[in-house]
């Protein structure tokens, strides 16, 4: 760092310093008078427990169990030039079969689709980065249509610049559901919480509200399935630039699921050389 | 440690990070300064023995905010910090590959270190390298000729 940059932050960082030293004595002299307060603290603590525990009893009680795989209630358009369902690719000992929609479905689902194992690694994150990418697209098309590699969405303009809206009920849960097999939480990040700068990523009234954006720089091209008695692994080669450059490789483990794939993805996990 | 301290042992693994990822020593400064004076704004203490890590962390976060998470890095439109040779070659990369880079070959990080660093996946990291380490060896081989 040079010289003169370093003098600059350094004389900055001793401002601060002086500044929260005489903030904490200014403090120390208010405790005096703050004793008083203690009493109506304490309550409103007791207060806030009370209130916190009565919810978790309601939460517990009103909550339902998550739903199981189960087949979606509308085929949900994730491609609208997606092969019709064809012979099956690999044949299996445990009846376990992976077409090819079923193939290019997770093709794309390694471009979208964070590596998660396990309810705990489904948190916000996950939920962002796979909406984000599933819905955003990197181009502005004409005609107000966003065309997604998702299918086709709303372009709309917000306060924040061009954003893909996406109805949560009518394509984010179906989605969710197709792919995992799962309820899509209450995952609904506000406008307010998104920085100067970063992308657009909110949600509004049962709309999601998703910046545009293009894709990273890696190609990926299936390598294998391998059926297990109750689950498959389905293996797909990570490259850079061309098929023969692979840097690692996306590993899904499917579990077998009545819906237009065959399949519900149980957890995605990817290794790379380094 | 306190912030000082810290200031004035990491200052410079800061500062590089920073201006490998932006290409501009103004905003190198601007983003180390935020950094510190975090440290000092927000109460935040790394733990003991991670005090590097953790500042490197913080500053590839503020470079990303700096860009914004999901757009591309502009160009550096400053003058770059000499160093010669192929410190020159690698500050001409594109910042993508640029700054992963800078991280593997001058702070020994590894892929899964410059991924949890850059908050970007494995991937994305080896793909950056790899395309860094073939620009480089293009534009050496275009110096030789």
């Amino acid at each position: 760092m040079p010289d003169d940059c370093a003098r600059r932050i350094e004389r900055e960082m001793n401002r601060a310093i002086r500044q929260k030293k005489g903030g904490v004595n200014c403090m120390k002299k208010e405790c005096g008078g703050q004793k008083q307060n203690w009493g109506i603290a304490a309550l409103l603590v007791i207060l806030v427990l009370v209130v916190s525990i009565g919810g978790v009893f309601l939460f517990l009680n009103v909550s339902g169990t998550k739903a199981s795989p189960s087949a979606p209630a509308e085929t949900l358009p994730i491609s609208p030039d997606a092969p019709t369902q064809t012979a099956v690719e690999n044949g299996t000992a445990d009846g376990f079969t992976l077409s090819e929609t079923g193939k290019a479905f997770l093709e794309k689902m390694c471009y979208y689709m964070p590596d998660w194992s396990g309810d705990a690694s489904l948190d916000d994150e996950f939920w962002r980065n796979f909406l984000f990418s599933s819905f955003t697209c990197p181009e502005i098309s004409d005609g107000g249509a966003a065309v997604t590699v998702c299918g086709e969405q709303e372009l709309v303009s917000t306060s924040r610049g061009q954003a893909v809206k996406v109805s949560r009920e009518d394509t984010v849960v179906p989605y969710i559901r197709l792919a995992m097999g799962v309820e899509m939480p209450e995952y609904s990040p506000a406008v307010q919480d998104v920085s100067a700068g970063q992308t657009l990523f909110y949600y509004e009234d049962g709309y999601y509200y998703i910046g545009l954006s293009d894709f990273g720089d890696l190609g990926y091209s299936f390598r294998e399935c391998y059926p297990n008695r109750q689950t498959a692994n389905v293996i797909f080669d990570v490259y850079s630039g061309t098929p023969d450059d692979t840097v690692g490789t996306i590993c899904f483990t499917l579990v077998p699921a009545d819906n237009e794939n065959g399949f519900t993805v149980a957890g995605r996990s990817s290794d790379y050389v380094g | 440690m306190d912030a000082l301290c810290l200031f004035h042992r990491y200052r410079d693994d800061v500062y590089r990070l920073a201006v490998n990822y932006t290409g501009s020593p103004r905003d190198a400064e601007n983003i180390s300064r935020t950094v510190f004076l975090k440290l000092i704004g927000q109460h935040v203490e790394p733990v003991p023995g991670t005090e590097r890590d953790f500042l490197m962390q913080a500053a590839a976060d503020e470079c990303r905010l700096h860009f914004g998470r999901w757009k591309r890095p502009v160009s550096a439109a400053c003058p770059l910090p000499d160093g010669g040779g192929v410190w020159q070659d690698i500050m001409c990369l594109p910042p993508k590959c640029r700054v992963v880079m800078y991280l593997r070959y001058y702070e020994d990080c590894t892929t899964g270190e410059i991924a949890r660093l850059l908050k970007i996946s494995k991937g994305a990291a080896s793909a950056r390298l790899s395309r860094g380490r073939k620009l480089l060896g293009k534009k050496l081989r275009e110096g030789k000729t």
